[in-house]
């Protein structure tokens, strides 16, 4: 397939995070909030001056400086997100949000306070329940973050400004729920490595400096012709997946990945905020708690319900589970969830990864027999 | 005898095998061991099988040949290639339909492959991140003895009691093998404890993929009587005699595949 | 081939040479030993036997009310066997004398006991059995209250490994072999392996929580795998704040709630409230106890601290036996106080176990204290902040409760900022005058593996010596006894330049 125009764009602003568009930003006052997981709401740090960054560490090769706090069997998301920290990296950010997301990602947050020691700071106390009391207690604690981003950056988080900043977000969305619906076609004019990188990149860059590429990309996509040559359409669920090489290498051996459920993919990505009686900040709470994933310890059914209807609209032949070695909470949700999708019928393989793409060769022979497996 | 011959390459990271048959069975095999150039090991094993059929003078003369192995892109003039995964099953489903599970035990790695009814490929883990139990383990483990790899399987059958072997690393292995020998624990017991623990790390692969019988091992370790006796204490099965070189098994398959094309 | 006369032959002649040497060994001890110590060792091996005997008997009348099914319970739950032989878990007393052993004794004693009554209650009444995650510290006072029995699914394979410390290799191979993965905490996969063996005593309800991440996960594979009732506990992760407590409080009340809905449990308050008032009880004990602590040298030490803590939280928190193995610690405490003796005659560290203690070699803190005149002071297990419960009002009783629950042993290690690690640690640096720490690296444990850096560092300034010690502390096959004790003796020999008290230690 030729190459799509916009793609040097999106490649650029993916191979650095303080990429063009994020220094264009800069330039013009805004401050750029690093956040590491999907519970983090993007639309809280998008009020004002503030703008939203998925943090990532593209081209790292190595975690020296982060092994010296970190041992090897902690999450090498985690221990990446704290190289690049100690390294100088992340220098430009205004600061930083985490999530209670596991136990990795807890002490991330206190070796980044203790050896990064950025200006700004805070772990969303996020409980791994979705009930009304823990909505509630989320409520609270995104009351108290905005009253923290507000006071140490001077800006105006209130119900109008969040307000706004929700009808953003979900327009965005929109546009991306779009190009994310090309990929039910039996000939999808994106490949899956394609649309990831535009996934990460949506959350690389201040979006609005980024939406007119993306509307240029949905237009060119629709008048493009549609992969036909694959020999499965596959879906990939799982944790922090921001390296779209990854996927690249899967579709190496000649399948398709039509859908996604991981942090950084489609599935909780592109989910709207709904509309609602309750107020902005409790609209957001409740589309956070309701985001699947496997961190989470109820609601178990509906999580594998959303897979389900996925795998169904887009017609999905099989599965590839991915989880980062030693990350617990997809290893056991990895477990759990091949389990409960082989009783239903479908073909499922899973992968052990580490945060940046290595043993490509036995990746490709993992899939490539997972794909003969199938028939394909 | 026919004169549509079919090839089956498997290049492994310790040897290339290669297997040519016809609609009689398996004329021609040949195992060399790899150079660095994948593509050069699979060269050199295919000319070695080919010299041996009278109807054939080069590659290319042959119908259909599938590559196999981790080199597999690299097999000159293959028509496609096959995962190692799938020609391991292929090739003993057909020396027999009534085997389930396979443990396939290759030069730097191991694999357990589940089957269908129908011999396709069910399911599968893979230990390729570390070359303990593997084909390079046993001949570190034999040279620490100062044996063949066949002595050395003779004498783990020798031993009444195991010395348990904790390292889960090779390198780590060595070392405390080399202390048991220092401290005159009896060679066979050390030799029976690191065949325990292979077939240890082979059980638990196994059973990730559903443990059912029949039970067959492939790969070059098959040769090892005394990983076959502990292997079958453990699981409890007995094991699959397989009616050609185990080794030969992905190349097999392989051919297999390409005279089904 | 030998000829079974010579086998028997020496057979006999290897016995009558044992029992020879034994002979001469006790003959150089009589001859070598003054007067005063040898009345004191009768003295305290007839304690130890006296102790022994008291054990079996509780245990033997205990037993017998499950008449002959306990035979068959010993067949559906093999580990249940591995408590048949107490030898190894009371010779953690040899070498420790007087008060001391006493102490030691005592605990060992309360804890065998209880733990068989236990067993035998929650075998005869599954329908009243709740099956927990993690340590019960809290529940177990809420489901006495309502008439329920409160099980952790970690009893059994931390009880085993006291006991036999091989007992819970076949159940963690087993979980591994079913797709659990090799890197999760050998606890939860001890819990898991025996779950997946079908050897679970039976339950009627099951309470999830997120103590820690390993149970976080556990919980989804029981609630795949069991049709049993589940009810998930999460509480949030910064939970020294009113804040948290109140809000956990009112999670506690959904608990209680959903207890009456699923299961024969019905709250009384009362009776909760006079639970809660013997748990104070016995808290008070173990605050003066804590506080004698700090006297040098040390009036007791190591598992009259921490394991008598491991015992009242999780088996009998509440129950007046817990408040008389306090109170008979305190005495024993008193009585060397009163001496000036302390508990290790040739204490020259005082150290402090923090991590998970290392339950699989635990005869190491014995080690320490005979060879190296290590005496151990306190346990990250065993020390908590949440003191006495307010047993007021309901409202007040639930927010403790939930209190107890956030604060269990292994919540500051598992949850939580690394300053809840960190800062209780040097605050008993400080407070109890202790001069060494000792961390056992759990593999498994990531969230402490996580905090060894800022631990390090921390303690570089505060110029305290910390020897971590790798192990697995459900399973031997990841780090040898041998390898951890040896290591012990390097450290203490490079680091701290110490002078062994003694060539070998009499092993347990």
């Amino acid at each position: 397939m030729k190459m799509l125009p916009q793609e040097a764009i999106l490649d650029g602003v993916l191979n650095n995070i303080e990429n063009s568009l994020v220094k264009e930003a800069m330039d013009a006052g805004r401050i750029p909030i690093g956040y590491t997981c999907s519970l983090v709401p993007e639309v809280l740090l998008s009020v004002g001056k503030l703008f939203p960054l998925r943090l990532r560490a593209p081209g790292i090769t190595g975690t020296q400086l982060a092994d010296v706090y970190l041992p090897p069997i902690v999450c090498s998301y985690c221990r990446s997100l704290v190289e690049f920290g100690m390294d100088g990296h992340y220098d430009f950010l205004g600061g930083w949000v985490f999530n209670f997301s596991c136990q990795h990602m807890n002490r991330c947050s206190d070796v980044v306070k203790h050896a990064v020691k950025p200006p700004f700071v805070h772990v969303i106390d996020a409980i791994h329940l979705c009930t009304e009391n823990t909505i509630s207690w989320m409520v609270d604690e995104l009351k108290i973050l905005s009253d923290k981003l507000s006071s140490h950056f001077n800006v105006e988080i209130n119900e109008d400004s969040l307000s706004t900043a929700i009808v953003k977000h979900n327009e965005f969305v929109s546009l991306m729920q779009e190009i994310g619906d090309f990929r039910k076609l039996d000939h999808p004019p994106i490949t899956g490595t394609e649309f990831q990188k535009l996934m990460i990149a949506s959350l690389s860059a201040p979006k609005d400096l980024l939406v007119k590429t993306v509307e240029a990309l949905r237009d060119d996509l629709k008048k493009r012709d549609g992969v036909k040559d694959y020999r499965a359409r596959l879906m990939i669920l799982g944790g922090i997946l921001d390296d779209p090489g990854y996927i690249e290498t899967i579709e190496g051996v000649g399948c398709l990945v039509v859908a996604d459920h991981f942090c950084t993919g489609s599935v909780p990505g592109l989910n709207r905020i709904p509309e609602g009686p309750q107020g902005p900040l409790e609209r957001i709470a409740r589309h956070s708690m309701a985001k699947s994933c496997p961190g989470m310890m109820d609601k178990i059914d509906t999580r594998l319900n959303t897979v389900l209807s996925t795998i169904k609209e887009h017609r999905v032949d099989g599965v590839i589970i991915e989880q980062l070695k030693f990350c617990d909470a997809m290893n056991y949700y990895g477990v759990v969830m091949r389990e409960y999708l082989r009783e239903a019928g479908i073909h499922v393989l899973l992968l052990d990864r580490e945060y940046r793409l290595t043993g490509e060769g036995q990746l490709r022979t993992r899939v490539q027999a997972f794909i003969e497996s199938m028939g394909k | 005898m026919s004169s549509a011959y079919y090839g089956g390459c498997d290049v492994g990271s310790t040897t290339t095998k290669a297997v040519i048959l016809n609609s009689q069975g398996i004329i021609a095999r040949s195992i060399v061991p790899s150079k660095t150039d994948p593509e050069d090991s699979a060269n050199a094993a295919l000319e070695g099988a080919i010299q041996k059929v009278n109807g054939l003078a080069r590659i290319q003369d042959l119908v259909c040949l599938v590559g196999t192995g981790y080199g597999r892109t690299e097999v000159p003039f293959a028509d496609k290639n096959i995962s190692e995964l799938s020609c391991h099953a292929m090739g003993a489903f057909l020396c027999d339909p009534k085997i389930k599970s396979i443990v396939d035990i290759g030069g730097q790695d191991i694999k357990a492959i589940s089957l269908n009814e129908d011999g396709s490929l069910c399911d599968f883990a893979m230990n390729d991140k570390c070359a303990a139990g593997t084909g390079r383990f046993f001949e570190a483990m034999s040279r620490v003895f100062g044996m063949e790899l066949e002595e050395f399987s003779a004498l783990s059958l020798e031993a009444k009691r195991s010395v348990p072997i904790t390292s889960q690393c090779s390198v780590f292995a060595e070392s405390e093998v080399l202390s048991l020998i220092a401290k005159k624990v009896p060679p066979s017991e050390i030799a029976l404890g690191i065949q325990e623990s292979v077939a240890q790390r082979c059980y638990t692969l196994l059973r990730r993929v559903g443990l059912r019988e029949k039970v067959a091992i492939t790969g070059g370790c098959a040769k090892n009587a005394g990983l076959v006796a502990a292997l079958t204490k453990l699981i409890k099965l007995d094991i699959v005699q397989l009616s050609i070189d185990p080794q030969l098994m992905g190349a097999f398959g392989a051919a297999i595949f390409a005279q089904r094309r | 081939m030998k000829s079974i006369n010579s086998v028997g032959e020496n057979t006999i002649v290897s016995a009558f040479e044992s029992v020879k040497s034994r002979a001469a060994e006790f003959w150089k001890y009589l001859r070598t030993t003054d007067k005063e110590s040898i009345v004191s060792d009768i003295i305290d091996t007839w304690l130890l036997w006296k102790t022994i005997v008291k054990v079996y008997v509780r245990a033997v009348k205990t037993l017998s009310k499950r008449g002959p099914r306990i035979i068959l319970d010993f067949k559906k739950y093999p580990y249940l066997l591995y408590a048949v032989d107490l030898r190894s878990f009371f010779r953690a007393v040899r070498g420790r004398k007087g008060v001391y052993r006493k102490s030691i004794l005592k605990t060992l004693e309360t804890m065998a006991g209880v733990c068989v009554e236990y067993f035998v209650e929650a075998l005869s009444n599954p329908d009243r059995v709740i099956y927990f995650q993690g340590s019960i510290a809290g529940i177990s006072e809420l489901c006495r209250a309502m008439g329920l029995i409160p099980y952790s699914d970690l009893f059994m394979p931390i009880l085993s490994v006291l006991l036999n410390p091989h007992s819970m290799e076949k159940y963690i191979d087993f979980a591994e072999s079913s797709g659990i993965p090799a890197d999760s905490c050998s606890v939860i996969k001890s819990a898991q392996g025996i779950f997946f063996k079908g050897q679970e005593f039976k339950a009627a309800a099951i309470i999830g929580n997120n103590m820690c991440e390993g149970q976080v996960n556990a919980s989804l594979l029981y609630r795949k795998m069991k049709d049993i009732p589940l009810f998930t506990l999460a509480a949030p992760n910064n939970f020294k704040s009113d804040r948290a407590e109140e809000w956990f409080g009112k999670e506690i009340m959904r608990l209680v709630e959903w207890l009456e809905e699923n299961t024969p449990g019905r709250m009384d308050w009362d009776r909760l409230r006079e639970i809660f008032e013997e748990r104070n009880r016995a808290v008070e004990a173990e605050m003066e106890l804590w506080e004698m602590m700090r006297l040098q040298p040390a009036p007791l030490a190591s598992e009259a601290i921490w394991l008598s803590h491991l015992a009242s939280a999780n088996l009998m928190s509440g129950a007046k036996e817990a408040t008389e193995m306090f109170r008979t610690l305190v005495e024993c405490a008193k009585e060397n106080m009163e001496k000036g003796v302390g508990a290790n005659p040739n204490e020259r560290y005082r150290a402090v176990i923090w991590n998970p203690p290392m339950a699989v070699y635990w005869h190491v803190y014995r080690y320490l204290e005979l060879k190296w005149g290590v005496s151990v002071i306190h346990e990250s297990l065993a020390y908590n902040e949440v003191g006495f419960v307010d047993s007021s009002s309901k409202e007040s009783m639930l927010r403790d409760v939930g209190k107890l629950l956030m604060n269990a042993p292994m919540a500051i290690i598992a949850r939580g900022p690394a300053a809840y690690y960190l800062d209780p640690l040097f605050s008993i640096i400080k407070n109890w005058g202790v001069n060494l720490v000792l961390v056992s690296d759990h593999v498994g444990c990531k969230s402490a593996a996580a905090m060894a850096g800022m631990l390090r560092e921390r303690a570089r300034q505060e110029g305290i010596p910390v020897v971590r010690v790798p192990i697995d502390i459900m399973d031997t096959r990841f780090v040898s006894k041998d390898e951890v004790f040896n290591k012990l003796d390097q450290f203490m020999e490079t680091v701290m330049k110490a002078e062994p008290l003694r060539k070998k230690v009499p092993a347990v």
